[in-house]
């Protein structure tokens, strides 16, 4: 589907006839130049006033001179268009909250993992950087509106609800949040996992082997582990398949 | 506004200029009766009104929030007035519109602009708005209701996959074969001055990529919004692979895909100065199959290696009502969010515990589980600009959820019939979990270029799990049945405290500091247990207080000393440290450890980013960025007895990054553009298991390449292509234990030609190129693909 115009070129995400990558393109709006902050604060009274509060506003530099600016207008565009129509959404102006190739041109690295195999489906279109990150607010790691500050996992939550759900046993590793053992953008490995192999789950559960444990061996807890990590992953079948949780087991084996 | 536009602006207004020179002069002293000496028949609204609406007052008198409630968006609202007056604009007679005045600057109360929003009106434009006015105030086309406009773009087109068709669809979110419909339609109408319906959307098969919302906005009135969407996620349906094997990989033979949707509808009340009231209604869905990771158990030659892919069922439904109220006044605003949401799952699997000579896996265990829950929240929250240099907010949450799950697992042959093996069930399991949150924020701006941000937050949170459990072995048809019925109970405290402290400067010269700094103390009580009267091996109960300490800081710049530079960044250091103690931990076989074993945990992790901006001339932008991060594990465990560890504290792990970017644009002129971005990363995990030879260090390089280019052939002609490229070298060589890690290249190139027919018709036709090569697995999942597509965009007026 067509998504917007950069520059007088109309750039596309995924369709049956494009693909999945997000073109990271001048935030340009033909015949519109910058107007600053202030203007942008007659309307959008309190988006402007929390923002000062945001780590964005770590970049914004008043009164230097920079083209793109570095306030409002450097991922919105310049304004004098849309201030010039009396406002309006999308009246020319870019949200990116619809599409991500504004925050792309600074998240260089965030936007290399949307191309890599295993990500969330951002650059097709099904999903958007402000469902997850409140681009105004004082934590950027949270979803726009709500608290303060982030509920633990709040963002996972609103799709993920089988897996952030309560359990009977749950598994402490999600205190530290989802991001512990994924990458929410995109990883080269199935299910978005930071390691693909027993690595990430011994970041946590290693121990000192004693003098009673024979060579070639290793001990998770009580038990000999050395063959079931000769088999392959930790999660596989048969062993701790329910790994955000379980209802019937302690171990998470289901 | 174009420059076209504006000189006929200037041309038109130079006739006035003398005409209300005079006039002004003359006007300012004593009347504002004066009539204008221009030529009436030529103005218009849209051509020598507007313009001066759009620079000098739209700005605060538009329908976004208007100063004083004067609109001058449309002609109603603005013949209505404002909250002071009902005589801003009088058709006919400019000499009793207070607009006039004001602009004229012959109120001595009240300016417009505001001094302090920019220059006054030039005598030529004032001149114009008395002309205008004195002729009727005519709207011109903006008065009547818009013309009905629609567009729609139509596509076909045809893909062509050679090798691994299944992999080809997960990666690149479509089918192999032809493919077609809307890439985009959309159609508004405007039903009133003040009424707008808009539709727009698109539709896609086979991939069941659709998507329709359909808007009714009244303004000052309300709106109702809804609409639909789906789409497909396609998976794999190859599992691991183990060189040593023949074969080294195992497929399903099947299509796995999850459709992924939802639907809504939202009614808004928007009446001013009322509060925005918003009902609104969600249905979201998930349906299919998707591969899990839970691969079965292959054994060859005395091997045995997990192996085999799986596939897991999901329907998943989720109901979700809401009740949003927001008012805004003065210096004020209040939020309050009410959902209700009403969620049920039913998943099934099939693991294969055994699989040997085929065709059909030897044994099987099928798991079905259930959760059902309705959760109610309310969120609430109250902002107050209290003075210029300080603003504060309250907010609170408060959530209920309750809930039921089932489990039940049978173990079966290749044909479905019941073998040996385990058969857990676990019917109408409770899951309870209550949310209180409240919070509290300021900003202040103690001194020009000085923000200081406090927040802090507190969270209770109380979770219960409960219910009957049947651990039993066996199938109950089969001989040698064993009910093993028992009870799980499991309670959990958590109260959690936030403090933000965050601090900007920007005094310095074209440069920002900031400073920031995040606290959490968690303290959480667990106890829970799982009693069969001991013929479980996992019968257990436990008790644990556990205190975790995080802080997380960060200081860095931005700065600018040319227009054409900006550079910056900032050094983080994070640290979480977590106390369990274990006040119980019982277990009738001595337990396995875990789940009570670790006492103490450490993560901490460094990180240093940095980036340096250039565009050292109009057409080249370029942008180089640069990040380091280490995180190290550390654990103190109990000790285990007969050797097998003395306990004490051993250092998990470490995982270290290290990531590059850069992006070039180049926009020399109208005709082109082009833009690539380069970014190149390395990164490594080591644990204390890697002495052991089924675990290796994980680690490798990945690139990644996205370049972008466009250029204008003529005027209706115009190419473009976009181009991607990754390429991940994370192989393992591990035949102990299994080869994890992937090496893949991947190609995706797209060219395309789009042509202007007329200022209505346009159509493109764009090629496909596609190559995935992924030897760390045998190249089973190999595919290259190429496609042709055709579109046309057709939109009137």
């Amino acid at each position: 589907m067509a998504l917007s115009v950069a520059g007088g070129v109309v750039f596309f995400l995924n369709s049956c006839s494009t693909m999945p990558v997000a073109v990271v393109a001048p935030l340009e709006i033909p015949g519109a130049h910058n107007v600053g902050n202030h203007v942008c604060f007659e309307c959008h009274t309190n988006i402007v006033r929390k923002f000062e509060a945001s780590p964005h506003a770590h970049l914004y530099l008043e009164n230097a001179g920079l083209k793109d600016g570095t306030g409002c207008e450097s991922c919105h565009g310049p304004g004098s268009k849309h201030v010039e129509a009396g406002g309006g959404i999308g009246k020319f102006i870019i949200n990116p909250g619809q599409t991500p190739e504004a925050c792309f041109r600074c998240h260089l690295a965030t936007h290399a993992e949307f191309q890599l195999p295993v990500h969330h489906p951002v650059v097709e279109g099904h999903m958007n950087c402000v469902q997850c990150h409140d681009p105004h607010g004082e934590d950027i790691l949270k979803p726009e509106g709500g608290l303060a500050m982030a509920q633990l996992n709040e963002t996972c939550a609103q799709c993920h609800r089988e897996q952030t759900r309560p359990f009977v046993f749950e598994h402490p590793a999600l205190r530290e949040g989802c991001t512990a053992c994924h990458n929410p953008h995109g990883s080269i490995n199935r299910m978005m996992l930071n390691q693909a192999d027993n690595n990430l789950c011994f970041r946590c559960h290693s121990q000192v082997q004693g003098p009673g444990v024979p060579r070639g061996e290793i001990f998770i807890g009580k038990s000999p582990h050395s063959s079931y990590l000769q088999m392959g992953t930790c999660w596989a079948s048969g062993c701790h398949t329910a790994m955000h949780g379980s209802d019937i087991n302690p171990i998470f084996l289901y | 506004m174009n420059p076209g536009t504006n000189r006929r602006i200037c041309g038109k207004s130079f006739v006035a200029v003398f005409a209300l020179a005079a006039t002004s002069a003359a006007s300012a002293a004593e009347t504002n009766s004066v009539s204008p000496a221009s030529d009436r028949s030529s103005i218009l609204f849209d051509r020598d009104v507007r313009p001066i609406f759009e620079q000098n007052c739209f700005r605060c008198h538009s329908p976004e929030k208007p100063k004083s409630g004067f609109h001058l968006d449309n002609r109603a609202d603005a013949l209505k007035g404002g909250d002071n007056n009902q005589n801003d604009i009088v058709p006919g007679r400019s000499d009793q519109s207070k607009l006039i005045a004001y602009v004229a600057g012959l109120d001595k109360d009240i300016r417009m602009p505001p001094p302090d929003h920019g220059p006054p009106l030039t005598p030529a434009q004032v001149g114009t708005l008395r002309t205008w006015i004195d002729q009727g105030a005519d709207w011109g086309t903006n008065s009547a209701p818009a013309p009905v406009a629609f567009s729609i773009e139509p596509v076909s087109g045809w893909i062509g996959v050679s090798g691994d068709n299944k992999k080809f669809r997960e990666l690149e979110g479509v089918q192999e074969g032809w493919s077609g419909g809307a890439n985009h339609f959309s159609y508004s109408e405007q039903i009133a001055p003040d009424e707008k319906l808009t539709i727009e959307g698109h539709a896609l098969v086979p991939e069941h990529d659709f998507k329709v919302t359909v808007a009714l906005d009244k303004k000052d009135s309300g709106f109702v919004h809804s609409g639909f969407e789906e789409w497909r996620r396609y998976y794999d349906d190859t599992g691991g692979y183990y060189p040593l094997f023949t074969p080294s990989s195992f497929s399903l033979d099947q299509n796995p895909h999850l459709d992924i949707g939802r639907a809504w509808i939202d009614f808004g009340l928007t009446l001013p100065d009322s509060p925005q009231l918003v009902f609104g209604y969600e249905y979201q869905f998930r349906q299919g199959e998707k591969s899990t990771l839970v691969w079965g158990t292959v054994n060859q030659n005395g091997l045995p290696k997990n192996i085999y892919p799986n596939i897991e069922n999901v329907d998943e439904h989720t109901h979700i009502f809401k009740v949003d109220l927001t008012r805004e006044w003065d210096d004020w605003r209040i939020e309050d969010r009410v959902r209700a949401e009403f969620y049920k799952l039913t998943d099934q699997r099939n693991d294969v515990i055994g699989y040997s000579a085929g065709p059909n896996p030897d044994l099987i265990q099928r798991v079905n589980q259930g959760v059902q829950y309705s959760q109610g929240a309310n969120t609430f929250r109250v902002q107050k600009q209290i003075f210029d240099w300080w603003s504060a907010s309250l907010g609170s949450l408060v959530s209920v959820y309750n809930g039921t799950s089932s489990f039940n697992e049978n173990t079966t042959d290749g044909s479905g019939t019941a073998a040996s093996g385990s058969a857990w069930q676990a019917q109408g399991i409770t899951l309870q979990r209550n949310s209180y949150i409240v919070s509290g924020s300021s900003l202040f701006l103690p001194a020009r270029g000085l923000s200081v941000s406090v927040s802090a937050q507190g969270e209770w949170t109380h979770e219960n799990g409960f219910g009957n459990v049947n651990l039993a072995f066996y199938d109950s048809t089969v001989p040698g049945y064993t009910q093993v019925p028992g009870t799980e109970n499991a309670n959990l405290d958590r109260t959690t405290s936030s403090e933000n402290l965050d601090i900007r400067f920007n005094r310095l010269p074209r440069t920002v500091l900031f400073a920031e700094g995040r606290m959490r103390q968690e303290s959480v009580g667990q106890s829970s247990d799982q009693n069969t009267g001991g013929v479980s091996p996992y019968d257990f109960q436990q008790q644990t207080d556990a205190m975790n300490y995080f802080y997380d800081t960060r200081a860095g710049f931005t700065s600018s000393p040319r227009p054409w530079i900006e550079w910056g960044g900032h050094y983080r250091y994070d640290d979480s440290n977590t106390g369990y103690n274990h006040l119980v931990d019982t277990s009738p076989f001595g337990g396995i450890g875990y789940p009570a074993f670790i006492t103490h945990r450490d993560i901490t992790t460094d990180e240093i980013e940095g980036r340096l901006v250039l565009r050292p001339v109009y057409w080249l932008n370029a942008r180089l960025t640069w990040q380091w991060v280490e995180s190290d594990f550390s654990s103190t465990t109990e000790p285990v007895p007969f050797g097998i560890s003395p306990g004490g504290t051993i250092s998990d792990g470490s995982t270290m990054a290290n990531n590059f970017g850069l992006n070039l644009t180049f926009t020399p002129g109208q005709r082109f553009y082009c833009s690539c971005s380069f970014t190149y990363g390395y990164s490594r995990t080591t644990t204390a298991a890697d002495q052991n030879s089924a675990v290796v260090p994980y680690r490798g390089d990945t690139y990644t390449v996205g370049a972008s280019a466009g250029y204008a052939l003529n005027a209706k002609t115009h190419l473009d292509t976009t181009y991607a490229y990754s390429q991940a070298g994370y192989g393992q060589n591990n035949t102990v234990g299994l080869p994890l890690g992937i090496n893949f290249t991947h190609h995706d190139l797209l060219v395309g030609l789009t042509r202007q027919f007329s200022n209505r018709l346009s159509g493109a036709l764009r090629y496909r190129f596609s190559q995935y090569s992924q030897p760390s697995n045998d190249n089973v999942n190999n595919f290259t693909a190429n496609g042709i597509f055709a579109t046309l965009n057709y939109k009137w007026p």
